[in-house]
C-alpha cells in the first residue's frame, strides 16, 4: 500500500507509459488519458491507475467471444504480478452481471464499484450495438471490398493496358461486322447498308463462288445462253433462280405486287417476286432470329441454300452492262419495296 | 593501327565522329540488305513469303498455355480449368473417342481457333496461328505489289502488312458451348429466344454514381435505374430481397454498380431468379462525352459482337451477357455493343457503323487468318464511338445472390503467376 504512493509519484507526476495527453476543446484544456487497458475510467487520477492503487477492479470483455469478465486486483497478491488479475466472467444478462458485480466488490470502496457498473454499462451497449450492426452487415451482404495489394493493382493496369494494345477493337469490331455483311446475316435486303455498297457486296460474293462453282456447272448451260444479258440484274437481287426455271417451263401472268414490277416481269415472263419473297421472308425470319451473337447454322444453311440456287444459274460472260435504258430503271425502281415488307415478316 | 580500340579514342569530338560514321555505316548496310532483299523478293514472291512466315513473331496470345483435362468427362463444366472449349481439333477428339483429354498443351497453340459464323471458304485450321502477315511490319513498307506496280508518290495505301488478328480475338461461336455446361447452368443457357431482357439498374448504398448508372440504363435497353436509400432511418434493402422483389416483377437481370473515390469500380450482375451471380471489376470507364469525336445513342437495339471468349468460364460470361441484350436488334440504328476479351480484360464498346467503300489510302480488311477477306475487298466499316466504355474484369462467380451462397470460381492473383494463362 505504501509502494502505491510512491509509485504515483513518479507516474502521475513524472512519467508513465500509458499516459497519454490530449488537448481538449478549449485551446487551455489538456486532458491526461490512460492506456492502460485495464483501467476503468480511461482517465489518468489518482484513484483510476491501476498500477497505483493494489486493490483495484476493472471491467473487460473477451474480444473472440464478446462476454464481459470483472476483473479483481487485491493486496494479497501484490507481490505475485503474474497472478494479480482475478478474472471473473459475468452473467450475458445485463441485470445479474450488475448483481454479481455488487456481491464481488461489496465492502469496497464505492468509486470503484460505481466505476466498475458504469463500465459494465457501456461495454454492454456497445456490445448490442455491435450485434445489431453486425446483423444489419450480414442482411445486406457484402460491404467490404478488399483494397488491392498495391503490387497486384500495378500489374494489372499494365497488363490491361497491354491487352488493349494487343486487341485491336476497333479492327476486330469492323471485321465482324464486315463478316456478318458478307455472310448474309442482316438479310436479303439489310437496313443498315446503302444501297451501292450492298450490291458490291453482292457482286463480290458472287465472284468469290464463281471460283467454286465452275466445276459443278452441268445443267446450266442452255438456260446460260438465253439468259446472259439480263443475268446480272437477276443475280444482283439474288432472287432469280425459281423465276429462271419458270421462265423456261411457263409463261404465266405476273400478280405482282408493285406496279413497277410489271415490265420486269413481262421481261422475264416468270412468276413475280410473290414466292420468292415470301420464301426469302421466311430465311430472313430464321436469319433474323439468328443473327443475334452471330451463330452459325441457320446461316450457313440460308447461304448453302443460296449457293445451291446459284449453282443453277448461268455462269457470267463478260460482267460488262449493256447499254439498256429502261432495264436499268427498272432495277432502281424495283429494289426498295418488297424487302421493307419482308422486314415486317421477319419482325 | 594496331591496337586501335574505337571506344577507347580519348579526344572527345573525335570519339563522337568515330561514333557516327560506325552507326552510319551499319545503317548503309542494312538499308542496303534491305532494298536488295526486296528486289529478288519483287522477283521472286515466293522467297518474301517464305522469310515472312518464318519471321512471324511471338505474341502473348499465340502463346497461350491451356490446362490439361486429364480424362476428366465434366472439366469442361466445371470452371476452374482453363480449357479451350472452342478448338475444333480438341471437340472432334471428344466426339470420336468419348476421351476428351488427348490434348497436349502443345496442340492447342498450333490448332487454335474460333469457329466462325461464316461459312465461307475459309481457311485451314492448321495455318492460322501462323500469322503470316505479322512478320516484317517494320520493312517492306513501301514495298510494291505482286505484279510490279510502281508504288504511287503520295496517296497508295501502306502495303505493309498489318498486325495480323489472331484467333484470340475472332468472333466467339456462342453454338459451340459443351453440353455438361449447359446443363449445369440451364437458367442461363436455355432462355426462350424471344424473351427481352429486363435490367434492374442500382448502386451500392452510400453512391453518389446516379449519372454512371443513367448512364447504364442508355446502355441496356429496357433497362431502369432505381436509386438505394440511404437515409438513416429508412429501412435499407440489401441485394437479396431486391433480387427477389425484381424476380417477382419480372425482371430478369439485377446490375449493381459500386464505387470507389467517386468512380465506378465493381458491376455485379445477377441473373435472376436466384441465378449466377457474377462479379466484375471495371476500369477505365470513359464517359461518352468525354471521347473525342464520339456520338449520341438512340434508342435503337444494338447488335452485340462477342470476340475471343474461349473457356468454359469464357462462354458462360458470353453468354450472361447476351442474355442481357435483347435478342433482335434494331439494324437500321446500325448501333453495335462490343464486348472483346483480350487475356481476360472484356473491353465494353459502344459504336455505330456504317459500311462504306474503301478510299484509295486504306488497306481492305483481314480475317483471322491473315489473308483478305474475299468478296468484300473494297468495303470498310466506319466507326463513331458512342456512350461510355470500360474495361471489365471477371473476379468471382456465386452459385446464388451472394458471397454467402458459394463460388462457382474466384479470382486469385496466383493464377496470374504464369504469364501465358488466362482464365476467360
Amino acid at each position: 500500500m505504501a509502494s502505491d504512493e510512491i509509485v504515483w509519484q513518479y507516474i502521475g507526476h513524472s512519467h508513465c507509459s500509458f499516459k497519454l495527453k490530449l488537448p481538449g476543446h478549449n485551446s487551455k484544456q489538456i486532458n491526461t488519458f490512460c492506456r492502460n487497458e485495464h483501467n476503468v475510467t480511461g482517465l489518468c487520477n489518482r484513484q483510476s491507475c491501476p498500477l497505483a492503487n493494489s486493490r483495484y477492479a476493472t471491467i473487460r470483455s473477451d474480444p473472440a467471444t464478446q462476454r464481459l469478465y470483472l476483473y479483481i486486483k487485491t493486496v494479497e497478491r501484490s507481490h505475485l504480478p503474474s497472478r494479480w488479475w482475478e478474472k471473473i466472467r459475468l452473467s450475458s444478462n445485463y441485470t445479474k452481471a450488475l448483481q454479481q458485480v455488487d456481491e464481488r466488490l461489496i465492502y469496497w470502496p464505492k468509486f470503484l464499484m460505481h466505476k466498475c457498473k458504469q463500465r459494465l454499462t457501456r461495454l454492454t451497449q456497445v456490445r448490442v450495438r455491435a450485434q445489431k450492426l453486425a446483423k444489419e452487415e450480414e442482411r445486406l451482404g457484402e460491404r467490404m471490398v478488399t483494397r488491392m495489394a498495391p503490387k497486384i493493382r500495378r500489374r494489372e493496369e499494365t497488363r490491361e493496358r497491354k491487352a488493349e494494345a494487343a486487341a485491336k477493337i476497333e479492327r476486330a469490331i469492323e471485321r465482324e461486322l464486315v463478316e456478318r455483311l458478307r455472310s448474309g446475316a442482316y438479310g436479303d435486303r439489310p437496313l443498315n447498308v446503302e444501297e451501292n455498297v450492298w450490291k458490291k457486296v453482292m457482286r463480290g460474293l458472287e465472284r468469290s463462288q464463281e471460283g467454286e462453282r465452275d466445276a459443278d456447272l452441268d445443267d446450266g448451260v442452255l438456260e446460260e445462253e438465253e439468259e446472259d444479258v439480263e443475268y446480272e440484274y437477276e443475280r444482283e437481287t439474288g432472287e432469280r433462280e425459281e423465276a429462271e426455271v419458270e421462265y423456261v417451263s411457263d409463261m404465266e401472268e405476273t400478280d405482282d405486287e408493285a406496279g413497277d414490277m410489271e415490265e420486269f416481269d413481262d421481261w422475264l415472263g416468270g412468276k413475280s417476286d410473290d414466292a420468292l419473297s415470301e420464301d426469302d421472308g421466311e430465311e430472313e425470319d430464321d436469319s433474323g432470329s439468328d443473327a443475334e451473337g452471330g451463330t452459325a447454322a441457320a446461316l450457313k444453311q440460308k447461304l448453302e441454300g443460296l449457293k445451291r440456287k446459284r449453282a443453277e444459274a448461268a455462269v457470267p460472260k463478260p460482267r460488262k452492262k449493256p447499254s439498256k435504258g429502261p432495264k436499268t430503271n427498272i432495277e432502281y425502281e424495283y429494289v426498295p419495296d418488297p424487302p421493307r415488307r419482308e422486314l415486317e415478316l421477319a419482325r | 593501327m594496331a591496337s586501335f580500340n574505337p571506344t577507347k579514342i580519348g579526344n572527345k569530338l573525335k570519339r563522337q565522329q568515330h561514333q557516327l560514321k560506325v552507326k552510319k555505316q551499319k545503317e548503309n548496310t542494312k538499308r542496303d540488305d534491305r532494298l536488295r532483299r526486296r528486289r529478288t523478293e519483287d522477283k521472286n514472291p515466293a522467297l518474301r513469303e517464305e522469310r515472312r512466315a518464318k519471321n512471324v513473331p511471338a505474341t502473348i496470345d499465340s502463346k497461350r498455355t491451356w490446362d490439361e483435362a486429364n480424362g476428366d468427362e465434366e472439366a469442361e463444366s466445371r470452371l476452374g480449368m482453363s480449357l479451350d472449349v472452342l478448338n475444333p481439333k480438341r471437340r472432334k477428339v471428344e466426339e470420336e473417342t468419348l476421351d476428351p483429354a488427348e490434348v497436349i498443351p502443345e496442340e492447342h497453340l498450333d490448332d487454335g481457333e474460333d469457329v466462325e459464323q461464316v461459312i465461307a471458304p475459309d481457311t485451314d485450321a492448321e495455318a492460322d496461328e501462323l500469322d503470316s502477315m505479322l512478320g516484317s511490319e517494320s520493312e517492306d513498307e513501301d514495298s510494291a505489289e505482286l505484279d510490279g506496280k510502281p508504288q504511287l508518290p503520295n496517296r497508295a495505301p501502306s502495303e505493309a502488312p498489318s498486325a495480323a488478328p489472331s484467333a484470340a480475338t475472332a468472333a466467339t461461336d456462342l453454338n459451340l458451348t459443351p453440353e455438361a455446361l449447359m446443363q449445369r447452368f440451364p437458367s442461363l443457357f436455355n432462355i426462350p429466344p424471344d424473351k427481352d431482357p429486363k435490367v434492374l439498374i442500382t448502386t451500392g448504398i452510400n453512391s453518389t454514381l446516379h449519372w454512371e448508372a443513367q448512364l447504364l440504363t442508355s446502355l441496356f435497353p429496357n433497362s431502369r435505374y432505381i436509386k438505394r436509400t440511404a437515409h438513416y432511418h429508412s429501412y435499407k434493402y440489401s441485394v437479396r430481397e431486391i433480387c427477389k422483389y425484381a424476380a417477382s416483377r419480372d425482371f430478369t437481370h439485377v446490375a449493381i454498380l459500386s464505387e470507389e473515390f467517386k468512380k465506378p469500380k465493381n458491376l455485379d450482375i445477377v441473373h435472376l431468379p436466384d441465378g449466377p451471380m457474377f462479379h466484375f471489376s471495371i476500369s477505365n470507364w470513359v464517359e461518352g462525352a468525354k471521347i473525342p469525336g464520339h456520338g449520341n445513342p438512340t434508342n435503337h437495339y444494338p447488335e452485340l459482337i462477342l470476340n475471343g471468349f474461349r473457356t468454359p468460364l469464357g462462354l458462360l460470361t458470353a453468354h450472361l451477357f447476351k442474355s442481357l441484350l435483347p435478342p433482335r436488334p434494331d439494324l437500321q440504328g446500325r448501333q453495335v455493343v462490343t464486348l472483346h476479351n483480350q487475356r481476360d480484360y472484356i473491353f465494353l464498346r459502344r459504336h455505330r457503323y456504317v459500311f462504306r467503300d474503301k478510299r484509295g489510302t486504306e488497306k481492305s480488311i483481314q480475317g483471322t487468318d491473315g489473308k483478305l477477306m474475299q468478296g468484300v475487298e473494297d468495303i470498310r466499316a466506319g466507326l463513331q464511338e458512342l456512350g461510355p466504355r470500360f474495361t471489365l474484369k471477371l473476379r468471382r462467380v456465386d452459385k446464388g445472390i451472394q458471397r454467402m451462397s458459394g463460388q462457382e470460381w474466384e479470382w486469385k492473383a496466383g493464377d496470374e503467376k504464369v504469364r501465358t494463362r488466362f482464365s476467360l
